[in-house]
Order: structure tokens, then sequence, then C-alpha cells
């Protein structure tokens, strides 16, 4: 029974990752530019999202063909170049409107526990 | 200087390659070396390649390559780059294929009676629409020879041709627009395997 619930739980996880993660990426990179292997390494060491390895890389594909990103690569000496992502003025619009929503969704959230407290 | 990885992981890429060919090799070429790039700082940090976590390689280039073929076609928006990426998108999938096929042959059709109307001063007689003595609707098209058959368009023929063919064009060309749209928005729900 318990171990049911566990599954449940972690399918229902996945799910929650997928429809976030666009927003995860475009929110890190907001600060500065990343290549993919360190927002993996972000995603999952200081947000414990837990994501596999693979999944960034289709995602930044496409944000780079929707022009929410541009590319440069980069050698930066340490043996092998990177290819490094940079959010672009229209993925900036985006991840202000996915943030605002997501803002909404959580507060119907919070409304929601708090009136069956 | 590169470092060198594991052959499970070049195995991985090569494998990678051969099923990221419908990608153009530009395209191609830019995941790779970024994958590679990934499994090369794994490896310098003594890590082994989570290869596990991208999957088999024919799974992990579906999701490049169905989502930036359908984009890219959009983006060209020609008949050819549409129904390539239907083709691509299709595979495994008889509702695109029931799709793509009449669309194409609507297409193939718009584009004959385009080229009827501009060969129809050189064949008067044997391009038009065709009825027997008797009244029945017999052809559209080119018949040679017409025999006893009645061309009733006559010079309207040209026109006629002309309109229907862009018509159905315009037609089947923004369903195919909306298939490649409608497999877009479909592989969104579904993207990736987190």
């Amino acid at each position: 029974m318990h171990g049911n619930l566990q599954s449940e739980i972690s399918a229902w996880r996945s799910q929650l990752r997928k429809g976030s993660l666009e927003l995860a990426v475009l929110l890190l990179l907001r600060r500065r530019r990343y290549y993919g292997l360190e927002l993996v390494d972000v995603l999952n060491k200081e947000i414990q999202l837990g994501i596999s390895e693979g999944s960034i890389y289709p995602l930044l594909s496409r944000l780079k063909s929707e022009k929410k990103v541009q590319t440069e690569w980069v050698d930066d000496g340490v043996g092998h170049a990177h290819k490094f992502y940079e959010i672009t003025e229209d993925g900036r619009t985006m991840c202000k409107l996915m943030l605002g929503a997501w803002r909404e969704y959580s507060a119907a959230f919070d409304k929601l526990t708090g009136e069956n407290r | 200087m590169s470092t060198p990885l594991r052959p499970e992981a070049e195995d991985f890429l090569r494998r990678l390659r051969l099923a990221l060919s419908d990608l153009s090799r530009e395209e191609r070429d830019d995941v790779l070396a970024e994958i590679r790039s990934h499994f090369e700082e794994r490896a310098r940090a003594g890590q082994a390649p989570a290869l596990e976590q991208f999957g088999a390689p024919d799974e992990y280039a579906a999701q490049f390559i169905t989502e930036s073929t359908l984009q890219s076609a959009l983006a060209k928006g020609t008949p050819f780059a549409l129904g390539h990426a239907l083709l691509v998108a299709a595979r495994g999938s008889l509702f695109t294929l029931l799709v793509l096929v009449p669309l194409a042959a609507l297409q193939l059709f718009a584009g004959c009676l385009v080229v009827l109307a501009a060969i129809k001063p050189l064949w008067p007689d044997n391009v038009g629409m065709f009825f027997e003595p008797g009244g029945r609707f017999r052809a559209v098209g080119f018949v040679s020879p017409s025999g006893t058959l009645q061309e009733v368009l006559g010079w309207w023929t040209i026109p006629v041709f002309i309109v229907s063919g862009v018509l159905i064009f315009w037609g089947s060309h923004r369903a195919m627009r909306a298939a490649v749209r409608r497999r877009l928005a479909r592989n969104l729900v579904r993207r990736a395997k987190l």
C-alpha cells in the first residue's frame, strides 16, 4: 500500500517537472548564461528538481528554435568547448508571462489549502 | 584536446548520429558536439556518462527531430517541407498518413489543373471538361483523342482551371499547415520523458 503511494507520488512529481522545467531554465538564464550540463547540475543539486541529464538538450533545442534563447560555443580553456545559452528578449517576456501564471496558480492553491486547514 | 570517452559513450554518440539523419548536417553536428562535451566533462570529473538518463538513441533523437523538423517546416511553409515534416512525424502514426496522403494528392491535382490551363492553347480540343454525347460526365483534364466526347468549357477552361487549381492548392496547403501545427501541439503535451 505504502509502496503504491510512493510510486504514485513519484509519477505525479514527474508530471510537475514536465510542466515546470521550461520556467526553471528560463529563470536561471535570466541571471546569467549557462551551458547544458551546468543547468542540469544547478537544477538537480541546488533546487533538487530531479531531472534526467538527457532531458535538458531537447528542451534547449526547442527554446532556441523558438528564439527564446541564443547560443554561443565558447572554449574556456578547460580542454573542450561549451555551448552557452543566453536568454533573448522573447525569452524574458515568456519567462515573465510564465512566472505570472505560476504565481496565480500557486496563490490559488494557497487559498485552497488555507480554506481546508 | 578532447577527453577520451568510454566505448559505450562513443557507441551512443555513433547511434545518435545515425538516428539524427533527418536533421540538417549543421544541426546534427551541433547536437552531437554538445552531448559529447557533456560526456567529456563527466569523464574529466571521473564520472561515467549517465547513458541511462538519455534513453535509447533512437527515442532520444526523436525528441529533436520531430520538433525541429515541424518548426522549420512551418517557417519554410513549402508543400515539400510540410509534407516531409509530417512524414517524419508520422512514423507509427496512421492518422497523419491518412491526412498526409489525400492532401498531397489534392495538391498534385491542383498543380495539374494549372498546367492543363497553360497547355490549353496548344491542344484546345484535348484539354477541358468532357461529356459523352448522351450528357454523361466523362473527364476533367487531357483527353486524346477526344473522339465523340464534347468539351464544354471552351476557353473558359483556362480561368476555371487556374482558379480552381489555386483554390484547391490553397485549401489543402492550409490543411497541411494545420496538421503540422496540431502535431507540434501534441508534441508539446507529450514532450520529454523527464
